[in-house]
């Protein structure tokens, strides 16, 4: 029990995630999409949903507060308040109070206190309650009712804003949902018969049908009944299995969208009918109710047709099953669909992207596997060389195709939209061009290219250090960009998409551009440039990349906590990417990353040296030339070679591995290029292009900097991968900690 | 497992089945547990700039994992011209609280045996030569001595060293 009530909490946990980004999401965009009630309404459904499924496993407290989003934001959607600025920026404190409670939650630790938040939650709700300002049409409100429901509220809403240090575990409902709805839609009073008939499955599922009851008590009075006959003698019961039907008669102003809400997680397994009665308690035809407030899901429609195996049914089976035929189909590409809302015009309910979760260790598992699979394939391959025209050719060749299909749609598992990572900025802009008083529009061209999913978990940090810069120090003040002749607002683009078989991510601002003056002053000051050098050079942009580099003397709250830009590009590096800087002064900065499609696969070049064979990743090797033992420009052991007239040091792999035996005649330059020049690493021989699955190496040998990994070639034997940055690095420390060479012969002088 | 009469069942509870196997001429023992597979040495590849104990890397089953000779920081005799080939033993080890499938490089592994937590005796603190840290007892087996191998030890003590030995 244990056990299943902590898997549902994960599956809580993970679910509350994704919904708060969705929150975030929505709430971003209230005020642009005004009147925009889809938008609206996903926005509620987002809080709604937190907010039920928190109750669900029993966290009342997330509930509570949650509420109070959601009550404001169901003011919003009734027309009571208006939304500006400062409601936005409430209900996102609001937001990330919650997402770090949600964390706390699940960290085990004490819940933070929301400070005012509730106060100022329950403000918004008071400003719009109690004057009215617009009443909404047809408010016909019964007397008596309302007076007693804003009585009620007050006090419950004061109690809530107390913080609350125990966390009551179950949801003991009456004390957690009847706090009162803060806004209910007064579209006036109905009488509604509700039949819930739960899927025999929903208790496995471990949703809890009360909870349900208990939000229906909230909207206005209700009677509860079921038959206690449905239960099967004990001997036969499936504790696990509910057997249970109620029908629930509930007297409330909630509008039909509202009812529809609270069957939200129960919609999916359950099937649920919803009559209007008029006052007199007379039912209304099913017909003319099921449009604005009815919802069965099809597949339950036939599993609680045959699932319920007891003949006796209950005496409200009958007027459920009508309504069931008379309901209008659900749409059939969504089976999880929710209850449609009256008031979206029979659009498919707006539910998120059909996504799934995997688990990232079985991901890469299977990415593994499947790499296996097509080396597999290879191998056999090899063996048709030998006897031809077997019939298993084609089968091989059938081993073959799919090998490479799943190979490749595995790999398409870890590819994510860059949406993921984008979604994050509009928030982050939001608030620093708050701090900075300055105004930014935020563009994103290009969010659906996709990516590796851990290129884009680690680039969130790099990617909000380089935006925090371009608001910070880039982007002007609106007075100075009005003087400069610029619009007011500066702008920020965020751009994504391939270049060739790589992505590229740009950042881009209508800013100042970089100040190379500073720069070159700054690069000449850390010795990093000759003394002299021109603003023009091209090497002054990229300085900003050297650690320590920085022109801010004074360091500001945001950007200048030490962390230079050298960390943004060695991140990048690290995800086998570059970074690179373009700046136009007075007409902005673009900071361009380019990265792999995805990290788990590379295009190498197979080469043999001394014997052993090693890939080297083909996105390091600009070209490759042939070495033919004539060419060395300067005399033996200054290991320079001239390529096309220019001067380009070169690493000998063989002496670098300590390599037995006499170097060929003949062998091949892999022109790479370190720190900007081009460098050569000579090899004994080229024999082809792989694509390699990569292996992480040991902890031990990673330290070795040699190698970024290993593959697995055709013929089953283990290669490395060289990392031909880090060899010339390696090489060039060895000659410089020798001091055998002349000073001269270090690559810069050679340009 | 043995099937054994009932009045020693405790007893069988109690041993602890080990791998038996010669590392430059001499005996080591390590629980059987610890053991994933025994396998022929196949195709290594070698790793430049590796440490000199690191015999390269090999492919088991679609895995690269790394070869060690333990012979080489034990100081032990190893033979240029073995009668028969080397085989490896995939032992898992545990680096802080890291799992992963290391392979060590022995001349022959000939038994797997049963003791008892009385047969290991404390190993004593000199004349095991370079291999002292690494062993956690003795266990006397027919005319000598068995060295208890700790491989975590092995693996947390040689691991430091990794970047320092070069070639």
């Amino acid at each position: 029990m244990g056990a299943a009530d902590d898997r549902f909490l994960q599956m809580f946990f993970e679910e509350a995630r994704e919904l708060l980004l969705s929150l975030e999401e929505g709430l971003m965009e209230l005020e642009r999409r005004q009147g925009d009630r889809t938008h609206l309404d996903k926005t509620f459904r987002a809080a709604h949903s937190i907010k039920g499924a928190a109750a669900m496993v029993g966290l009342g407290a997330l509930a509570e507060f949650t509420h109070g989003i959601e009550a404001v934001l169901d003011r919003i959607r009734s027309g009571t308040l208006a939304v500006d600025s400062d409601v936005i920026s409430t209900l996102l404190e609001a937001r990330d109070h919650l997402s770090v409670a949600v964390e706390a939650e699940a960290a085990n630790s004490p819940l933070p206190a929301p400070g005012d938040l509730n106060r100022r939650l329950l403000s918004l709700l008071r400003d719009a309650s109690l004057p009215d300002p617009v009443p909404p049409p047809s408010a016909s409100i019964p007397a008596g009712y309302p007076a007693a429901k804003v009585e009620r509220k007050k006090p419950s809403g004061e109690a809530k804003s107390k913080p609350r240090i125990p966390k009551s575990k179950k949801t003991s409902s009456p004390m957690d949902m009847a706090i009162g709805s803060f806004a209910e839609h007064a579209s006036g009073v109905g009488y509604y018969r509700i039949t819930l008939k739960p899927g025999p499955e929903i208790l496995r599922r471990g949703v809890n049908p009360l909870g349900v009851l208990d939000e229906l008590r909230e909207l206005g009075p209700t009677r509860v009944a079921t038959d206690p006959n449905l239960v099967p003698p004990l001997e036969e019961m499936d504790p696990e299995r509910c057997y249970l039907v109620w029908t629930i008669e509930v007297e409330t102003d909630a509008t039909p969208d509202r009812l529809d809400d609270v069957f939200l997680f129960v919609a999916d397994d359950s099937s649920v009918t919803i009559e209007k009665r008029t006052a007199s308690g007379v039912i209304l035809p099913p017909p003319e109710v099921s449009k604005p407030a009815l919802a069965v899901s099809k597949a339950d429609k036939v599993k609680s047709a045959l699932s319920v195996p007891s003949p006796a049914v209950a005496s409200i089976e009958p007027s459920g099953t009508p309504a069931h035929s008379a309901a209008p189909p659900p749409p059939p590409v969504a089976p999880s669909a929710r209850p449609s809302a009256a008031g979206s015009g029979g659009a498919p309910p707006p539910r998120m992207s059909t996504r799934i979760r995997v688990d990232a260790g079985q991901l890469d598992d299977l990415v593994g596997l499947a790499g296996e699979l097509a080396v597999l394939s290879d191998n056999l391959q090899g063996v048709r060389e030998i006897e031809r025209n077997q019939p298993w050719i084609v089968t091989l060749e059938a081993l073959d195709r799919v090998s490479r299909l799943i190979r490749d749609t595995t790999l398409e598992l870890r590819m994510v939209p860059v949406e993921e990572l984008f979604s994050r900025f509009p928030r982050v802009v939001r608030d620093l061009a708050d701090r900075f008083g300055k105004e930014i529009e935020l563009r994103v061209v290009g969010q659906e290219t996709r990516l590796d999913r851990t290129i884009v978990e680690r680039l969130s940090d790099p990617m909000i250090h380089l935006i925090r810069n371009a608001v910070d120090h880039a982007l002007e003040t609106p007075a100075e960009r009005v003087a400069a002749g610029k619009p007011r607002a500066g702008r920020i683009t965020l751009w994504a998409g391939h270049e060739g078989d790589r992505v590229a991510l740009r950042i881009s601002d209508d800013g100042r551009g970089l100040d190379r003056d500073r720069i070159v002053k700054r690069g000449i000051a850390k010795g990093l440039v000759p003394v002299g050098t021109s603003v023009d050079d091209p090497r002054v942009d990229t300085l900003i990349f050297e650690p320590g580099f920085s022109t801010r003397d004074e360091v500001s709250e945001l950007s200048g906590r030490g962390v230079g830009l050298d960390v943004v590009r060695d991140a990048v590096r690290g995800l086998r990417g570059s970074l690179a800087v373009e700046s136009q002064p007075g007409k902005g900065t673009s900071f361009i990353f380019r990265l792999p499609l995805t990290l788990a696969l590379i295009d190498g070049l197979l080469v043999e040296t001394g014997g052993g064979r090693y890939v080297v990743p083909l996105a390091q090797v600009e070209e490759c030339v042939a070495l033919n033992g004539t060419s060395p420009a300067l005399s033996r052991g200054r290991p320079c070679v001239s390529i096309r007239g220019e001067l380009v040091p070169m690493v000998q792999l063989r002496e670098l591995f300590q390599a037995e035996g006499p170097r060929p005649v003949r062998q091949e330059l892999l022109l790479t290029r370190h720190a900007g020049q081009r460098v050569g690493v000579a090899v004994d021989r080229l024999l082809g292009r792989v694509q390699a699955v990569i292996q992480a190496l040991g902890d031990g040998l990673t330290k070795l900097n040699r190698f970024s990994g290993a593959t697995i070639l055709g013929d089953g034997s283990v290669s490395l991968i060289l990392d031909l940055a880090a060899l010339v690095a390696e090489s060039r420390a060895a000659d410089n900690h020798a001091h055998k060479l002349p000073a001269g012969v270090t690559p810069e002088v050679y340009r | 497992m043995i099937e054994l009469p009932n009045e020693t069942e405790q007893e069988t509870e109690r041993t602890q089945s080990y791998v038996i196997f010669q590392l430059g001429g001499e005996g080591y023992a390590l629980e059987v547990s610890r053991v994933q597979e025994v396998i022929d040495l196949g195709h290594l590849t070698q790793v430049p700039g590796g440490p000199k104990w690191l015999r390269g890397v090999i492919n088991l089953r679609g895995h690269v994992v790394p070869v060690w000779d333990l012979r080489i920081p034990f100081e032990l005799v190893v033979d240029p011209k073995p009668s028969r080939a080397p085989c490896v033993l995939m032992v898992e080890t545990q680096v802080a609280s890291d799992v992963r499938v290391n392979g060590l490089l022995v001349d022959r592994v000939s038994d797997v045996l049963d003791f008892t937590p009385e047969d290991v005796q404390a190993a004593p603190p000199l004349g095991l030569g370079k291999a002292s840290p690494f062993v956690r007892g003795l266990i006397r087996h027919q005319e000598g001595f068995l060295l208890v191998l700790d491989v975590d030890r092995v693996f947390t003590a040689l691991g430091s060293t990794l970047t320092g030995g070069g070639i």
